[in-house]
């Protein structure tokens, strides 16, 4: 890993178009100002891993009845008068 | 062609129906290739199951059937990606995790699946924001609304 020290206000430049500015240092949190193109797409980690956690944990659990879960969600607009 | 299934057993699919996600899933980026499988007619609940991987399939719901002013931004690099020029390409799903008990299934509200049919690619897009969680838990009324 790459480890540069920063300070407030400075920035580093990823492939010339990603600019990270260090915003706001306060205790042990720091504000990352980033820019970077429309495609880039930026993602707290956490916020990934959890995602990632959930659809492992989704797949996990299949052992649910499917004929439980047709009883459970039907579209209002079909059901029989 | 012929494909195996988690849930069907062997099921015959349209290979035009086959919905490409090029990134993959979070935790599955090696899955590219799905289909969606109701679970039967006039259920809400949908099937996302794997090509190629018969044990890898996601129960998915709708989310206009469980909540109201359900909004994000769709950014250009999912635009572009998924090749969508409206909205009305697109179709949300939103992957269900059950439990032991029907009753305790949570909704992934903060990642939904956005597909565009009509080019059959999809992402799984990330909100990277606190509105949705990615835990949401029917409440009492809603459960009934589902049942009724």
């Amino acid at each position: 890993m790459l480890i540069l020290t920063r300070k407030k206000d400075e920035k580093i430049l990823i492939n010339e178009d990603i600019k990270v500015t260090v915003v706001e240092i306060k205790g042990n949190k720091i504000k990352l100002g980033i820019e970077a193109p429309d495609e880039v797409e930026i993602l707290r980690e956490e916020v990934y891993k959890s995602v990632e956690q959930e659809n492992i944990e989704a797949t996990k659990e299949s052992k649910v009845q499917l004929n439980q879960l047709k009883k459970f969600g039907k579209k209002p607009d079909t059901d029989e008068e | 062609m012929e494909i195996m299934t988690r849930d069907f057993g062997k099921v015959d699919i349209d290979e035009d129906k086959i919905i490409e996600f090029p990134e993959g899933l979070p935790g599955f980026k090696q899955e590219k290739e799905f289909v969606l499988l109701p679970l039967e007619k006039d259920s809400l609940f949908v099937i996302m199951q794997s090509v190629n991987n018969p044990d890898l399939a996601f129960i998915t719901i709708e989310p206009k059937s469980i909540i109201k002013d359900y909004e994000f931004e769709i950014s250009e690099k999912t635009e572009t990606l998924l090749e969508i020029s409206g909205i009305e390409d697109i179709i949300l799903l939103n992957i269900v995790n059950i439990k032991e008990k029907l009753k305790d299934m949570t909704i992934n509200l903060a990642a939904p699946l956005v597909i565009n049919i009509n080019a059959n690619l999809g992402k799984q897009v990330i909100l990277d924001d606190t509105k949705y969680p990615v835990k949401y838990k029917l409440d009492k009324t809603e459960s009934k609304e589902m049942m009724s």
